[in-house]
């Protein structure tokens, strides 16, 4: 079993964790790079399709240009990502969400009908904020 | 009347959504969803197709091919896939500079120092540098898939397999001295 970094079980924006609920999680390390080095910048739109609203789904990874599974070198099996999405509801606006990673690491609550066994060390989380993309930025004002 | 004085009624604002934009597919898949031959469940995945992925399924209803899960399923398939292109090529560049992950089982945060051959890999963007052997291994790995689809290439395929295995127990046991002369570059770390 690999012990990697954990998520602090603490209160969080979307509060308590549930007895009984499938979390995914991933905690922070001194080392390595800071949290914005993996941050999407600037933001990507969700393709036309994606419904990840209360529906945190796995993707299969394939490859941009040929559109081939991508293979963990591994195992040989396909590499499956999983795309949640972060609920404006209790995170009003993504850098929310990133600074409570920053503090007690990444944890989202899963179905629990995933099939888990999917997910392997080079799977990655991508998340989605609803307003991470400011749409109608032609409304914004400078600072004073 | 519009949504919202639906909604004050007490029906479901997002079923409302839903609805409508079923009413507005392509007049001959509403023809085949009247007729009772698409599904609600097929209809649904339907809604989520753009407007031109939604005009070729009706030109192929119109041309009277079946409109069947599995082929709706398809085209919503590769419809994500292309929109997920530039996330998937954003990642493969975020990633690059970040060796694999080989953590040690009694490490206690996933932190794990490089190794010689993961610091190879760390100048491979430089197109006259040699190539590491994660870097082959890599190569290799998108390879050898196609292989098994063209019989010329059989031979090849089993040699490019066991070229993977053998570089794969290499790269495990670190033993490989990295093929790069150049500087070695500050030490990187895992980050998980």
């Amino acid at each position: 079993m690999f012990d990697f970094p954990r998520a602090i079980p603490d209160e969080r924006g979307c509060g308590d964790r549930e007895p009984g609920g499938v979390y995914v999680e991933s905690g922070l390390s001194p080392y390595g790079r800071p949290l914005e080095h993996f941050l999407f910048d600037p933001p990507l739109p969700l393709p036309a399709g994606v419904d990840l609203v209360n529906k945190p789904c796995l993707w299969q990874r394939v490859d941009p240009e040929t559109q081939e599974p991508v293979l963990d070198l591994e195992t040989g099996r396909p590499v499956y990502d999983l795309l949640i999405h972060i609920g404006a509801e209790h995170y009003e606006y993504a850098p929310d969400y990133v600074e409570e990673s920053r503090r007690l690491g990444a944890s989202r609550r899963l179905n629990a009908n995933l099939d888990l066994s999917l997910l392997t060390r080079r799977s990655h989380m991508l998340l989605a904020h609803p307003k991470a993309i400011i749409v109608p930025w032609r409304d914004l004002t400078l600072p004073e | 009347m519009t949504i919202d004085d639906l909604a004050e009624f007490d029906f479901h604002r997002s079923s409302l959504t839903e609805r409508l934009k079923m009413a507005r597919l392509p007049g001959p898949i509403l023809t085949q969803i009247l007729a009772g031959k698409i599904s609600q469940e097929v209809t649904r995945q339907m809604v989520r197709l753009t407007s031109t992925q939604q005009e070729q399924v009706a030109h192929l209803a119109q041309q009277g091919e079946d409109i069947t899960a599995e082929r709706i399923k398809g085209v919503l398939r590769a419809q994500i896939n292309t929109g997920l292109a530039p996330v998937q090529t954003t990642l493969t560049h975020a990633w690059a500079g970040i060796p694999e992950p080989h953590v040690h089982l009694t490490s206690g945060n996933g932190y794990t120092p490089t190794t010689a051959m993961e610091e190879g890999t760390t100048c491979a963007s430089r197109s006259d540098a040699p190539l590491s052997p994660a870097q082959v291994l890599s190569i290799l790995g998108r390879f050898e898939p196609q292989t098994s689809a063209n019989p010329g290439l059989t031979r090849v395929g089993m040699l490019a397999r066991v070229l993977i295995k053998e570089l794969q127990i290499a790269l495990r046991e670190h033993t490989v001295q990295p093929t790069s002369t150049t500087a070695t570059p500050e030490r990187e770390v895992i980050h998980v």
